[in-house]
């Protein structure tokens, strides 16, 4: 069967599809535009959660529990490695809402990989930055030079799985996304 | 009596922008349905596809200038769509559902023929599937070029490359 049957295969299948009146239309698009607005409203909510949460939990921790010096500096440095993360998270969500999908496609996906590309950069530089930071910081820290060795160990053997298990889910939530992107722009 | 007036009466109903969308996109819908064919494995999937695609037409809409045609426009928007769309399960992308690629008024050739198409089209790459879809639907290698970027030799290249891979999958299953 040469190309040509095909196309004229394809053609008749085409103009049987099925049609959805202008008021079906109408209906699905107020439909998914509410959604999407719903989704918004969501995204919204759980930042605004998530920030009363770290502010309620400083406020706690400042006034109400008094800890060593070495816990302030643990949770001031996790802290000041997440704000990236999340900055990069919310230039992501915004990049994903104001995708032009009138482009080209061959630019679309460039687009879509170098954000990806700098995304998992980002991510990447952060979590080795902030883990070599709480490494230093705990070998200079006083409170945690007296701690018995095999606290000092487990410590570390978190920071180590810490930066273990990040590195696996940026790798697992991003990676996938980014090589799929690699090979069809190889292709191209 | 016509529910919607302003969409025959212009004259006296100015159209809204949401009203002129709809009825270029009523004219144009089989495209979308067509990507989504292509791009969804089952009627599920093929339904959010759908909503995807029209939402993200209406929201590129306002931006759309009448110097290009709205079925190359609407291509892009729904090819973007589907590329960018994240399949729910991912293990079902090569089992296209088949009762998808029946057409009631096809002839039993053509139906198995048309059966055959779909299955040897899932078995495409994302970008290899556009390509592929837009030849079928008639477009030149100058309107191919301009809605995925590639620059016409490239298009008749890859083309070339896509149609021997149909032909080797379609011969191997008796076609």
């Amino acid at each position: 069967m040469d190309f040509e049957q095909l196309k004229d295969v394809w053609n008749k299948a085409g103009q049987q599809v099925e049609n959805k009146s202008n008021n079906e239309l109408r209906h699905k698009l107020s439909a998914v535009t509410s959604t999407h607005r719903k989704i918004r409203q969501y995204f919204q909510y759980e930042i605004a959660i998530a920030v009363t949460g770290v502010i309620l939990f400083a406020l706690v921790v400042y006034f109400l529990v008094d800890l060593e010096t070495y816990f302030y500096k643990l949770f001031a440095l996790i802290f000041l490695g997440s704000t990236p993360l999340n900055y990069r998270l919310y230039m992501s969500v915004k990049r994903l809402s104001s995708i032009d999908y009138s482009n080209q496609l061959q630019r679309n996906l460039i687009l879509a990989k170098n954000h990806l590309q700098t995304t998992i950069r980002v991510y990447y530089t952060v979590i080795v930055l902030t883990i070599v930071a709480l490494v230093f910081m705990s070998w200079g820290d006083e409170y945690f030079l007296q701690l018995p060795f095999t606290w000092q160990s487990g410590i570390m053997a978190y920071f180590l799985l810490f930066f273990i298990s990040s590195i696996y889910w940026v790798n697992r939530l991003y990676g996938g996304r980014l090589r799929e992107l690699k090979e069809l722009l190889e292709d191209l | 009596m016509n529910p919607y007036p302003y969409l025959v009466d212009r004259e006296r109903y100015p159209m809204s922008l949401q009203d002129r969308f709809i009825e270029e996109i009523g004219a144009n819908q089989r495209i979308i349905r067509k990507v989504c064919l292509v791009y969804a494995p089952n009627k599920d999937e093929q339904e959010d596809l759908f909503q995807e695609c029209l939402y993200n037409a209406w929201k590129a809409f306002p931006a759309f200038r009448h110097d290009a045609k709205f079925s190359t426009w609407l291509y892009k928007v729904a090819l973007n769509t589907a590329l960018y769309y994240r399949r729910k399960n991912k293990a079902a992308f090569l089992q296209v559902d088949l009762k998808l690629a029946e057409g009631e008024h096809l002839d039993e050739q053509d139906d198995d023929n048309l059966k055959q198409l779909y299955k040897a089209i899932a078995t495409l790459n994302a970008t290899e599937k556009s390509v592929i879809l837009l030849c079928l639907e008639g477009l030149s290698y100058k309107e191919i070029g301009e809605i995925t970027g590639f620059s016409e030799t490239n298009v008749g290249a890859k083309l070339s490359r896509i149609k021997e891979r149909l032909k080797k999958i379609m011969t191997k299953d008796g076609f």
